[in-house]
């Protein structure tokens, strides 16, 4: 049990908490990680795919929460864009990447299996299709490279890919990682600069007097502190209740199904209006996923999965031969604009959230941790945290 | 022990190239054992050896290629004439510079 | 006094499935099919009788004796009007309302379930120790199935390691089949074994068919190693030495006094883990227990899980052996007859009473033998730090203790940590060692440690099945209710 009064007190050890832990233990902050893995934790859950234009501009899995949005025909749903900055904000993390993987490597040993291929290709299936591409490629400000890629070009690229598409549309720089990987490093990163983690505890409670937040509550054990994160993901709205904090973060189902390993078939992360494939480091391909609103459930569906597996099947013929070695959901945290939710409430001392990383937390999770953390010990942050701040919902 | 089967009634198929004789309602890994075949793959991380280990389906360490498809689980799988069966090795992805 | 039932269904109507064709699915559907109810078994082998009454791959050079199995099997046949045996056919996912996937020879289909019994059976435990992995390195039943099943021996010179009557079982099989067996190497103590003569005398039948084995493996000039435990396995490629040494009481090795043993084939085992993936799909409460595996489902006193309407029966539901699986599964086959209202309360406890009394006397038998073989920490010790404890995914104990020193103490957090328990077994092979030995460290009580996690599918199916595309003519078909009359349900 803890004996002193830590500074930070970080509820959940997804990539969120433990990224945060990290930016503030090398700030030399005393930080407490209290955290346990519920089942649907996101970042167990996660592709790993980091596609900061792609999920910007709607061609990454946000074709798929788009497409189930709309009732009509998912093929030819129009993607809706992010904002411009948080597009910036998505590009900017991904950039740090390189560079972070490095120096966790260097720190914990641990490899985040952070894996460039050519990019994200969007699989074009039909004329309409192709021409929201070509929109959606006009409407790019200079520096973002959208390549328009034809059939034969598709073929010689991704031998693998089904060849009765329209064409393609390649991302190039838009790569994945191992989200779990990158939150433990994270993580021996964090206890090698000196937070301290007690595993297995769940926070229940955030503890708050008046304007002030001064603990949190674990089972029958109160524990002060001096400021309280709340990275609890999909869980993140209910803990933010306990203090009376309205935090609009929800769980959004996502199903996904993994192939067992197989030799290289697939170098670029594949994207299409029903379905993402992605081959990762051990061969496994991981085809996601869906976005249902159903609560704490993590459960599996035979809709769900079929329709995967038919998208699967559809940009990657061979893979209907291919062993299924696990399917499993799980809950993102979702927010009513997809933006995270970053830093302090206006007028309440010493919280701060973490969380609302929806489709993007992995890839946004450098900055995010960067930001929130620079904005506790009063650093010039890296990129203004104001777009990401609570108060955008309305009043508390 | 599996002297009784006459020749004519014996199944054959090929494992890592050469043809194997086995009798008739055999698994695949029941037949390479009796010739001896106890190494069925290679891992793909430290290239051990591996075989038959639980002989009921569970602990997948029986992994073979069986007429082009991977990963069949040779204690599970009974042998048919002609069969092409191959030992795996690695089936992992490139890493560090993605797949290739 | 029935079982709670989810809803009251008239017993004609009731779709009655079972899962399982051991002892205790066999016991079932029979029970069943003479109350006059019909029921369908879905079984992942070629023929109903489980792991323990397999029906042989090869027919036999000996003339076969008539056993427990092949008699299930022939009552099982007599009910063939009532009782459909799906063979070949896996359970790949169980869905809300007791909807279970299954995957078979004509593909995936959908079968809904108004009564699930589930009756999976177990597998062997065997804890990690050096060179486990080499070929030659088998369990005993592995070993049994490919003398009696298969027709092909084991090895030349074959070891049995471990601990449990299973082992002499194995070795007199392997005797009777010609194969030259050298060994057995049993940690149970014979001081052991003398204090628990008390409870092992509650069956005088069980102890003298025990006590048979013993004579007979005597008889057979196998060498009967008590006291003695096998600590690595050695061998370029393939096992061609064991190594073994005095245990004590916690079957703890005494390494300064090992010898090696020449063997080519080591068949190795210290109890059986209960399946639990099926009930873990079909969201059955679990609690854990100090035997192999820890977890079994809760159940109530006619085998009706935490989950109205889903019972379980036989080593699924908890190791006890063949018998006692037969006599649960009958009893089982009461409470979901009565549940369904085919029979009265009052006579499925009539029916009930002399298979109560008969577990009864049976459980005495066994709770010694579960003593006699509950797990002691020398197993969590036989691996060094270079041992490969996940066979999946080739992760070494070094790795482990990084993951824990670094705050991963449950199965779940260090799933994820180190990837241990996420290959194609799901974590069958190494998960029970892995939380045994978090709990012999000290680590935390088993319920914190956590059960393992099984994820549909349960066993691999292709990406095409559960598309849905191997329907005729290859057009993509929507999953669609075993048909034999009745009504589709309409989609959820």
């Amino acid at each position: 049990m803890t004996q002193q009064t830590p500074d930070v007190v970080i509820a959940g050890g997804g990539v969120a908490g433990h990224a945060t832990a990290w930016e503030l233990a090398r700030r030399n902050l005393e930080v407490l990680i209290i955290d346990r893995h519920l089942p649907g934790r996101a970042t167990s859950a996660s592709a790993g795919g980091l596609w900061p234009v792609g999920e910007a501009v709607g061609l990454g899995c946000g074709v798929i929460y788009q497409a189930s949005r709309s009732n009509g025909d998912g093929a030819d749903a129009v993607p809706e864009s992010l904002p411009d900055v948080f597009r910036d904000f998505l590009v900017e993390s991904n950039s740090r990447f390189p560079e972070l993987a490095r120096e966790l490597q260097d720190l914990t040993g641990i490899d985040i299996e952070l894996d460039s291929g050519p990019g994200l290709l969007f699989l074009m299936q039909t004329a309409r299709q192709q021409a929201v591409v070509d929109n959606v490629a006009r409407g790019l400000p200079d520096g973002f490279v959208l390549e328009l890629l034809s059939p034969a070009e598709v073929a010689e690229l991704e031998p693998a890919v089904a060849d009765d598409i329209v064409g393609a549309a390649l991302l190039p720089g838009e790569d994945q990682v191992n989200p779990m990987m990158l939150a433990e490093a994270y993580k021996r990163a964090a206890i090698a600069s000196g937070a301290r983690l007690e595993h297995d505890r769940l926070v229940d409670e955030i503890l708050r007097e008046g304007d002030k937040v001064v603990g949190v509550r674990v089972g029958e054990e109160t524990i002060h502190c001096g400021h309280v994160i709340n990275a609890a993901g999909a869980w993140a709205g209910e803990l933010a209740a306990t203090a009376g904090i309205r935090l609009p973060v929800e769980p959004i189902r996502g199903q996904v199904v993994l192939t067992e390993a197989l030799p290289p078939i697939l170098s670029s992360c594949l994207s299409t209006s029903s379905c993402y494939l992605a081959q990762k480091r051990h061969g496994e391909i991981l085809i996601g996923s869906t976005t249902e609103r159903v609560g704490f459930d993590t459960g599996i569906t035979e809709e769900g999965i079929r329709g995967l597996c038919q998208g699967a099947i559809k940009a990657i013929p061979s893979l209907a031969d291919i062993g299924i070695k696990r399917t499993w959901a799980g809950l993102r945290p979702g927010t009513p604009d997809e933006l995270p939710v970053l830093g302090p409430v206006s007028g309440i001392e010493g919280y701060s959230s973490v969380t609302g990383g929806f489709r993007t937390g992995i890839v946004a999770a450098p900055l995010m941790a960067r930001v929130a953390a620079q904005d506790i010990v009063d650093e010039t942050p890296d990129v203004p945290i104001e777009p990401y701040l609570i108060d955008r919902f309305g009043n508390q | 022990m599996s002297t009784t089967t006459p020749r004519s009634e014996m199944v054959q198929f090929e494992f890592d190239g050469q043809q194997v004789l086995c009798r008739p309602g055999q698994s695949v890994a029941a037949a390479l054992w009796a010739v001896r075949e106890t190494v069925l793959r290679t891992t793909a991380e430290h290239q051990a050896p591996r075989g038959y280990f639980c002989g009921m389906g569970v602990c997948f360490d029986c992994l073979v290629t069986i007429d082009g498809r991977p990963n069949c689980q040779a204690c599970l799988v009974p042998v048919a004439p002609g069969m092409v069966v191959t030992p795996q090795g690695a089936a992992r992805a490139e890493s560090g510079g993605g797949v290739s | 006094m029935s079982p709670d039932s989810p809803e009251p269904t008239p017993s004609d109507a009731s779709r009655l499935v079972v899962i399982g064709a051991g002892p205790a699915g066999m016991a079932t559907a029979i029970t069943l099919a003479e109350r006059g109810l019909s029921v369908t078994v879905v079984d992942q082998n070629p023929r109903p009788g489980g792991q323990i009454y397999r029906y042989p791959a090869v027919p036999s050079t000996k003339p076969r004796q008539p056993d427990r199995g092949g008699a299930l099997r022939e009552h099982l046949a007599e009910h063939s009007d009532r009782i459909t045996v799906l063979s070949d056919h896996n359970v790949v996912g169980i869905y809300p309302e007791r909807r279970l996937g299954l995957c078979g020879p004509e593909g995936f289909r959908i079968l809904a379930a108004d009564r699930l019994v589930l009756a999976p059976g177990a597998y062997e435990y065997v804890p990690p120790f050096p060179g486990w992995t080499l070929p030659g390195v088998m369990t005993p039943g592995a070993a049994q199935q490919l003398v009696k099943s298969q027709g092909v021996a084991p090895g030349r010179r074959v070891l049995l390691a471990g601990t449990g009557p299973f082992l002499l079982v194995v070795a007199l099989a392997l005797h009777e089949m010609g194969v030259q067996v050298v060994g057995i190497v049993d940690t149970l103590r014979r001081r052991d074994a003398f204090w628990k003569l008390p409870s092992l005398l509650a069956d005088g039948k069980l102890l003298k068919q025990g006590l048979d084995y013993v004579a007979g493996v005597r008889k057979a000039g196998i060498p009967l190693m008590t006291g003695h435990i096998v600590t690595r396995a050695e061998g370029r490629g393939r096992l061609e030495q064991v190594v073994m040494a005095p245990c004590d009481a916690d079957w703890v090795a005494d390494h300064d006094r090992s010898r090696p043993i020449v063997a080519d084939a080591l068949c190795v085992g210290y109890g059986f883990v209960p399946r639990l993936g099926l009930a873990q799909l079909a969201g059955c409460e679990l609690t854990p227990t100090n035997l192999p595996g820890g977890w079994i489902p809760v159940t109530d006193a006619w085998g009706q899980t935490s989950v109205p309407g889903v019972f379980t029966a036989g080593d699924g539901a908890g190791v006890a052996g063949a018998i006692v699986a037969e006599l649960a599964g009958q009893l089982v086959g009461l409470g979901v007859a009565s549940s369904c209202g085919a029979i009265e309360a009052s006579e499925a406890e009539r029916s009930a009473e002399p298979i109560r009394e008969r577990l009864h006397q049976l459980s005495r038998f066994r709770r010694g033998l579960d003593e006699l073989g509950s797990l002691r920490k020398g197993l969590s010790q036989l691996a060094d730090e270079s041992t490969v404890v996940c066979r999946c995914e080739e992760i070494r104990r070094a790795e482990v203790d990084e993951a824990i020193s670094s705050g991963s103490t449950t199965l779940r957090s260090l799933k994820v940590a180190t990837r241990l328990g996420m290959g194609p077994c799901q974590g069958r092979m190494c998960q029970p060692a892995c939380a045994r030995r978090l709990y012999d460290l000290g680590l935390g009580s088993l319920e914190e440690i956590g059960p393992p996690a099984f994820r549909p599918p349960l066993v691999p199916v292709t990406v095409g099945q559960l598309a849905g595309m191997d329907a005729p003519g290859g057009e993509p078909a929507d999953a669609e209710l075993v048909e034999d009359g009745w009504e589709a349900d309409s989609a959820s």
